[in-house]
């Protein structure tokens, strides 16, 4: 075997992996970039503009046109839907499995004319998906896992819809191997699942959901409706540190949801006249002229340090929330159209095999931690963090990857 | 040699080519006399746009305008398709020319309503296109850091390590001055950098420096340093690093309380504890009961609550000793400082938090009095304590905001030099070459200050590389006789790319972005961008109007957009890519930056008869060339007042932020200004714009004539 090509492999196209290979591609190292969903984004690309008149910075935009160029970046080879198998060291390198799912529509004669979308039972489930990003291409993807054809191998009505036959259940992914100098793990977290916490309601009742599941509802409809009637939410509240800050769960402090839900609840109040309340432990905004902007929030919301001990939701009524105003006071209840739970950053659950396949340990709290030569990580794979930060740590990721590949042997 | 441009029309899946539609389109491209013009099928796949590449090779094309259809061009196949063919990705501009027509099936293109002014409108933007000469710029490879302390010291090491020559330029006499965090890792690296940098050549070090200015401009700056014997030098530097932190004071409480012997700093504590003869001296022999104050007049940072804990746990280890941590929000927001806090909280030190009220006390001979509302209990508490330690919030002196000044930069509302714009973050300032880095940008804890500076390190290698730059040539050009010198350019040019050499305005290129505020701005109109001068806006706005015999032109020619590339343009592909139809009586212009829309391009656009013109920019603070959106949203401001002392309502001129994921709000935005127009009414000028525009083609065809039978 050969001294490897100086080209890296990233893993995670979402805003961190995305700034790296762009950083590496800009000063002309080839860059291999391994997205495990079918499209391009992760979670950034989730993320709604929140701007009143003027910007809120959340930071939200600063994926946008980094996403953008990495779909057209010369240097930069895209595997969408794909999975790094295996990844092995060798003198100086590391030579990755690549699989590949299969590409049931053919992205060459697919016009993205939506046929399929429209006849598609299971397209609630996400069996036929179309990207965020305005600059993705393939514009349409089936999902294996939610697709009824994989299970029964019988339902072909998007096949069969398919006016310029792009789609062949009967396609074979794709498997190679290739060498690379050094490695980047992009690979992200995953929101906390609050379903467990039944106390919050969530998945019990329709008018409760997660903040990401807010973002991308603003982000797709413009605004914040009721689930349960498709009614604009006139009064929200906002519960703070689920699945974070808990002794029996993840005990750590996610960052950045302090931020977002105060983001989020503003832009509702100005946009939609909503009535808007937080319910806090502690606010940890810090940062970027923070007095001014939490004094802002405190005219322009109601901020409860209380933390709702249950929600229910009688049927065709409104949300309820159950918890204590202030020290000492009695326990009260209150309706609110929309209960948004501000979930925390968990640990991406691949972690442990990453972590094992690139010999990397994994922290107390289940994230990434760095010590391997040649292996970089970027972006939330390694701690909370918002778009800022993750995009700073891909420059870091960058930085590290280039200064090791200038001082390897030529 | 000229410009020759291959003009690239998609015959759809299905022949479209025989509709009258498409032949107009046809013939608008032949009438362009720059260009060729190619018909492919499905230009907007993967073998349409290999054709279209083969084509521009085939015939040495050195521009390309190619219509593709919004539901499924693919920027990317077709930049991917000029990479392969060994082309240059960005020669080919895209247009969205297709349209599926209601209810047909899939791969029947028709051409989209309007095609034909976008198309002639893009060819006019063809004219303008210039490639410039590239040039070796030399830039210099010495890197000055202004800062003391961890970030200051990873960034020198991090220049060094990268082959680049450090300038260090401490306030103090101090490398690594005693910091909160006394007794951590964080300490003991400091001091083992600042030893290890001491000691390393090729680093130059300037304690109790004073930074008199910074000439020049990113690549070549000219800093001019007086060192502690009041000797002043001058020293070419390529980048600055700034990792100085403001000035601070102790963040007192709101009510009563006062620095003093018994009020001091966290950090002033810590000093204290590392001695304990100072304890000693200054409390007397213990035990000791202490207060800790986190927050409680502005905000802190999780670092602040690490240094309190930090002070809290020594003195919680000391036996019989006593500490509360009073607190507002208790800002765990950092690596494991929620399980720290708990541990903390088990090792006796008592956490009190406000939500409401707060702390206040007097001082005395013996130490401090404090009183505050306890909520759970709901009384008022008091006690004594030998000592109150507060963290420290900006309180920046006149010498911080001198150095902001001499930087180029400004000390922000916070005390920090962060700029508003959130796409200076992570690193970068206001001022091209110059990063902010740790504590001088802000609030922060080391993870993310090592990354900042990491980040300024990558900015650094893309801007000197090894010392020489290849770069296009400035895009920027001052006309001298017009110029006055005034230097507006280099006050309102976001990056700071604006120099003087000889005193005259002169672009950098290594700074410049292109995006036209300069040129806008400029009150003699000296200033031109090659590629994005005036006439081609004026010629584009009057090719966007259309000519009023096109059937349905003149219905058409209500709202001009003037669409911001950065955001408000990705948010209409993207609602277009959705499958929305853009409102009919619409047309776009895209500029490079809202900064670039002036006065001229708002004027050409009501005096070609369009009832309104609506600017689309980056929301303010969150525009993509930093401060352009706040130009535009001043210009259009006075713009504005200015319509209405014509006469002219004030409302049709519009202006609206938007952001490139705002796909479904950038056509509520469209929306809206089309109903502000309903509303108005036609504009008084659209008549004279057409009797001038039947007038000039009337002349036109008189000439025409005349050459002929000449």
């Amino acid at each position: 075997m050969g001294l490897p090509k100086k080209q890296v492999l990233v893993i995670g196209g979402g805003v961190a992996g995305a700034t790296t290979a762009l950083d590496l591609a800009e000063q002309g190292v080839a860059v291999h970039l391994v997205e495990r969903d079918d499209f391009l984004g992760g979670r950034a690309a989730q993320l709604a503009c929140k701007a009143l008149d003027s910007c809120l910075k959340c930071n939200g935009c600063l994926a946008e046109p980094r996403l953008a160029a990495l779909t057209s970046h010369p240097l930069i080879t895209l595997h969408r839907a794909s999975t790094v198998a295996n990844l092995t060291g060798f003198d100086g390198g590391y030579q990755a499995v690549i699989d590949t799912r299969p590409a049931y529509i053919d992205a060459e004669r697919c016009t993205a004319c939506g046929l399929c979308l429209e006849a598609c039972p299971e397209v609630e489930a996400g069996a036929i998906r179309a990207p965020r990003l305005a600059a993705e291409a393939p514009r349409l993807a089936i999902d294996e896992t939610a697709c009824l054809y994989f299970k029964d191998g019988q339902s072909t009505v998007c096949r069969d819809v398919c006016p310029e036959e792009a789609i062949d259940f009967g396609r074979q992914g794709d498997s190679q191997t290739l060498d690379f100098a050094a490695v980047v793990l992009a690979t992200g977290f995953t929101p906390y699942d609050p379903t467990p916490a039944s106390r919050l309601g969530y998945g019990l009742f329709p008018d409760v959901i997660t903040a990401m599941e807010l973002e991308e509802m603003l982000r797709t409809q413009g605004r914040a409706v009721r689930p349960s009637d498709g009614e604009a939410a006139g009064k929200v509240a906002f519960v703070q540190c689920v699945g974070s800050r808990d002794v029996n769960g993840n005990n750590y402090c996610s960052r950045v949801c302090c931020g977002y839900a105060l983001r989020l609840g503003r832009a509702l109040a100005a946009r939609q006249q909503a009535e808007v309340a937080v319910f806090y432990m502690d606010l940890q905004s810090f940062g970027h002229a923070v007095d001014e902007f939490l004094e802002a929030a405190a005219g322009e919301l109601r901020l409860v340090r209380s933390m709702p001990y249950d929600i229910h939701q009688p049927p065709e009524g409104s949300v309820m929330l159950d918890y204590q105003p202030s020290p000492g006071a009695p326990p009260t209840s209150e309706p609110f159209d929309l209960v948004v739970l501000s979930v925390g950053l968990a640990p991406n659950p691949d972690n442990p095999a990453l972590a094992q396949m690139a010999g990397l340990d994994l922290n107390r709290h289940g994230f990434l931690a760095p010590g391997k030569q040649g292996v970089f990580l970027a972006g939330t794979a390694q701690r909370p963090m918002d778009v800022a930060e993750a995009v700073a740590s891909a420059g870091r990721a960058a930085q590290g990857a280039l200064t090791y590949l200038a001082e390897m042997q030529p | 040699m000229s410009a020759r441009v291959g003009v690239f029309l998609c015959q759809g899946g299905r022949s479209q080519a025989d509709s009258l539609e498409f032949k107009k389109l046809r013939w608008t491209a032949e009438a362009f006399d720059q260009g060729r013009v190619f018909t492919v099928a499905h230009t907007c796949q993967a073998q349409g746009a290999a054709a279209v590449a083969r084509l521009i090779k085939e015939h040495e094309l050195t521009s390309a305008v190619v219509g593709a259809c919004p539901l499924l061009h693919n920027p990317g196949g077709l930049s991917r398709a000029l990479s392969a063919e060994g082309l240059d990705p960005q020669m080919a501009t895209v247009l969205d020319l297709c349209a599926k027509p209601e209810g047909e099936a899939s791969g029947v293109c028709a051409v989209a309503p309007g095609a034909q002014a976008a198309l002639s409108q893009a060819l006019c933007g063809e004219q303008f296109k210039q490639e410039l000469p590239l040039e070796d710029l030399a830039v210099a490879t010495s890197v000055l850091v202004v800062g003391e302390g961890l970030p200051a010291l990873w960034a020198a090491r991090g220049l060094l390590k990268a082959g680049y020559h450090p300038v260090l330029l401490t306030p103090s006499q101090r490398l690594a001055p005693p910091a909160l965090l006394l007794g951590t890792e964080a300490v003991d690296e400091a001091a083992a950098l600042a030893k290890e940098l001491e000691e390393a050549e090729g680093v130059t070090l300037i304690r109790q420096g004073r930074l008199l200015g910074l000439g020049g401009g990113a690549g070549n700056f000219t800093a001019t340093i007086a060192d502690r014997a009041g000797e002043i030098r001058s020293l070419s530097v390529g980048g600055v690093i700034v990792a100085q932190a403001p000035p601070k004071a102790l963040n007192l409480p709101p009510q009563g309380l006062a620095a003093g012997e018994r009020v001091v700093s966290l950090e002033e504590l810590a000093s204290l504890l590392q001695a304990p003869e100072h304890l000693k001296k200054r409390l007397g022999q213990g035990p000791y009961t202490v207060a800790l104050g986190v927050g409680l007049g502005r905000q802190a940072a999780p670092l602040d609550l690490i240094g309190a804990m930090n002070c809290a746990r020594k003195l919680a280890a000391g036996p019989q000793n006593r500490v509360v941590l009073f607190t507002n929000n208790a800002k765990v927001a950092g690596d494991d400082l929620e399980a720290l806090t708990q541990q903390v909280r088990g090792e006796g030190v008592v956490f009190v938090k406000f939500t409401t009220g707060g702390l206040r006390g007097d001082e005395t001979h013996e130490g401090v009095e404090l009183q505050w509302d306890e909520e759970i209990l709901g009384a008022t508490m008091a006690d004594h304590f030998d000592l109150l330690a507060l963290d420290q919030a900006p309180a920046p002196t006149p010498a911080y905001h001198e150095l902001a000044h001499r930087l180029g930069l400004s000390v922000g509302r916070d005390g920090y030099l962060q700029p508003e714009a959130v796409n200076a973050l992570p690193a970068k300032s206001r001022r091209a070459g110059v990063w902010l880095v740790g504590p001088a940008r802000g609030q922060g804890d080391l993870e993310r200050w090592a990354d900042e500076v990491q980040e300024a390190l990558y900015g650094v290698r893309r801007l000197l590389a090894q010392g020489t730059v290849r770069v296009e040539s400035s895009r920027v050009m001052v006309d001298r006789k017009r110029c006055t010198i005034c230097l507006t350019c280099v006050r309102v040019c976001p990056e700071g790319a604006m120099d003087r050499l000889f005193r005259r305005p002169m672009s950098n290129p290594l700074a410049c972005t292109g995006c036209g505020t300069c040129a806008a701005e400029c009150p003699m109109e000296a200033i031109q961008i090659v590629g994005q001068e005036d006439s081609r806006y004026s010629g584009e706005i009057a090719a966007a109007a259309g000519r009023v015999g096109d059937l349905g032109q003149a219905v058409e020619r209500r709202l001009l957009v003037l669409a911001c590339a950065n955001s408000a343009s990705p948010a209409l592909h993207a609602a277009r890519l959705q499958g929305a139809a853009l409102p009919s009586g619409l047309r776009l212009v895209q500029v490079p930056c809202a900064g670039k829309v002036d006065a001229d391009m708002v004027l050409e656009g009501l005096q070609r008869g369009f009832d309104g013109v609506l600017i689309l920019s980056c929301h303010p603070d969150a525009c993509y060339s930093l401060t352009g959106s706040t130009w535009a949203n001043m210009r259009a401001g006075h713009l504005g007042n200015l319509l209405a002392e014509t006469g002219l309502e004030p409302e049709r001129l519009m202006l609206s932020g938007v952001a490139p994921s705002q796909s479904k709000e950038v056509l509520a935005v469209i929306k809206k200004a089309l109903a502000t127009l309903d509303q108005l009414g036609p504009s008084p000028l659209k008549v004279g714009a057409q009797v001038r525009e039947v007038l000039t083609r009337y002349t036109l065809d008189m000439d025409d004539t005349f050459s002929i039978v000449g």
